[in-house]
């Protein structure tokens, strides 16, 4: 008998043992009375990774999305992330070369949309933000956009009627800090998944592409025609997140991702843009000078100029390797990328 | 059995939460105190004045700080007989506030230490991480929104050109490339609390090694590859601008 009492007092023991040092742990989003996010991935698209000091949550998505629609963040208050990002342009800023920041002011580089941020790896076309979370403050105090000073944006929440409570329940402390506005914002972002356009329809085997758009697709993929997908990869996110100078300028007039490196091999260099619903996110290009996809594809067979820094890819390509029609078919394939399901969300 | 359990039992009790320190009673001398670091601003022999055009630099320019701020990281304390403490701190220094010149390196074992090595700036590993807090957060003025990063040192004010026209200085200096490791020789025993003042010279982050006259450098700000030199040029005067005063 005395056996058993021991095993029994040993067996309430022994979980003390454990959970003394739980507060190390840190604790699940269940445990903060959070619920964690059900992140769905459309079947084409890789895993997403998920920075591990920013899970996501409904709570925190919903935040992020308050944030994102709030013109508190920018200095008059009149513009907020969404004034520019507008989900129907697949979160671009609708036909504009350019954006117009508080104070009347364009900026000199074109809206880049928001689709697909989780799987990139940088941001911003040369890449100057290192994560999605570092990102968020680049808008709100660039003077040429929303033209606020973070401390000032943070007194502004901390003294909102509804705000503090809503960061308290998804970060806890007693103030809202940078830290917390810019992960709130970073999970909406990752939300922003689209991956249900007719061309990931005909992957699944559902519907089926016209003969101009099949010619289309692998015309996109021939390196000795298209060669599109050398640096728009197939595989579901179009993009290999590097950099390159396709040649826009002669010499180029916008440093791009020589800003961020310093070294002069950068120059003109920007971030392969991912091509989803490329049909409604136009004008294109680093500083949106192209207002059609023809003229996009056009640039790519004959227009690129021999710059100091071209990609070596374009450099050993044959000018006008297209025809017009094989340009027609190329437009008629990324056309197949648009997602209305993603565009028409809420 | 029963004394298997039972011990068993108390080991798992006894050594779940194992403290990394253990204090000793009963001895007469501390056995450990926490140490303060001091930083003392200063141009030459002189205590920094902020917004003051009174400095003249090795190349003989007339000049002010009107701003002065700078990070202090992974500080590593040396030990005379071997042995080294690794302090992971990530500290904001400014000039314009006394507060943020002093701060805790927290609790050190009893023994003699001959050098201090510190980051002034922040490591590759913690420099493009994004959302922090406390001195890191990038609020406060010494983070690049468009390139994620931190700049290590920040010096703003005015200077006399050569056609003695006051003009403007800034010098923000960041990128990995510029993150230097000062190492300084000290003499510290830690027998009980201490603070130990350590100086920082802005004349010499100007002119040892590397003169620079502000005729020709008085704008810089780590972001053009034109920055480069100067960048080379300001880490190795940095790493060269510190030195050990003393321990009260």
């Amino acid at each position: 008998m005395r056996s058993v009492y021991l095993k029994l007092l040993i067996a309430c023991l022994l979980p003390l043992a454990f959970v003394a040092c739980k507060k190390e742990i840190t604790s699940t989003a269940e445990e903060k009375g959070l619920t964690p996010y059900n992140l769905v991935i459309p079947s084409g698209l890789p895993a997403m990774m998920i920075p591990s000091d920013n899970p996501m949550t409904v709570e925190g998505i919903a935040l992020g999305k308050m944030l994102f629609h709030d013109p508190i963040l920018s200095g008059n208050n009149t513009q907020s992330c969404a004034s520019c990002h507008l989900r129907k342009f697949g979160f671009s800023d609708s036909t504009n070369q350019f954006s117009t920041g508080i104070d009347g002011v364009k900026g000199p580089r074109n809206a880049m949309p928001l689709i697909n941020l989780g799987w990139a790896t940088q941001f911003f076309w040369d890449g100057g933000a290192a994560n999605l979370e570092s990102q968020v403050v680049g808008p709100i105090q660039n003077p040429l956009e929303m033209h606020q000073d973070l401390a000032a944006a943070l007194v502004e929440l901390n003294a909102h009627p509804t705000y503090p409570a809503l960061f308290k329940k998804v970060f806890g402390g007693t103030q809202i800090g940078t830290s917390m506005l810019m992960r709130a914002i970073a999970q909406y972002e990752r939300t922003l998944i689209s991956g249900n356009s007719r061309y990931d329809q005909f992957k699944r085997g559902v519907t089926t592409l016209s003969q101009s758009e099949m010619r289309g697709m692998n015309l996109f993929q021939n390196p000795n025609k298209g060669d599109c997908a050398h640096c728009h990869t197939m595989g579901g996110l179009f993009s290999d997140f590097d950099y390159r100078n396709t040649g826009l300028d002669s010499i180029a007039v916008d440093k791009g991702r020589e800003l961020i490196t310093l070294k002069p091999l950068d120059r003109g260099k920007f971030k392969t843009p991912i091509l989803r619903n490329i049909e409604v996110t136009g004008p294109y290009m680093h500083d949106g000078r192209f207002k059609t996809l023809e003229e996009c594809v056009q640039h790519y067979n004959v227009g690129y100029h021999y710059t100091q820094n071209l990609d070596p890819n374009l450099v050993n390509s044959v000018k006008g390797r297209l025809n017009n029609a094989e340009v027609q078919d190329i437009v008629a394939f990324l056309k197949t990328l648009t997602d209305t399901e993603f565009l028409s969300g809420n | 059995m029963k004394l298997f359990y039972t011990i068993l039992a108390a080991a798992l009790l006894f050594t779940a939460c194992k403290k990394e320190t253990i204090i000793e009673t009963g001895t007469a001398a501390p056995t450990s105190g926490n140490l303060n670091i001091t930083m003392k601003n200063m141009v030459g022999t002189e205590d920094l004045v902020l917004s003051d055009l009174r400095y003249t630099n090795a190349a003989g320019n007339l000049y002010s700080i009107n701003l002065l701020k700078y990070y202090m990281s992974n500080v590593v304390l040396h030990k005379k007989r071997g042995g080294n403490v690794n302090v992971s701190i990530y500290k904001l220094i400014d000039a314009s506030n006394l507060s943020t010149c002093t701060f805790s390196l927290g609790n050190f074992d009893a023994d003699e230490y001959d050098s201090i090595s510190f980051g002034l700036g922040i490591d590759q590993g913690r420099n493009h991480t994004g959302a922090q807090d406390g001195d890191l957060d990038v609020s406060k003025g010494m983070y690049w929104t468009w390139n994620t990063g931190y700049i290590f040192y920040k010096h703003e004010g005015q200077y006399k050109n050569s056609a003695n026209q006051l003009k403007s200085l800034i010098f923000h200096l960041g990128t990995d490339d510029a993150y230097s490791v000062v190492k300084l020789p000290i003499n510290l025993s830690i027998n009980g609390n201490k603070t130990m003042e350590l100086k920082f010279d802005v004349n010499s982050a100007h002119s040892t090694p590397v003169n620079i006259d502000f005729n020709n450098d008085n704008n810089h700000q780590s972001s053009s590859s034109a920055d480069m030199p100067w960048i080379a040029n300001m880490k190795s005067n940095l790493s060269d601008a510190f030195s050990f005063i003393r321990v009260l």
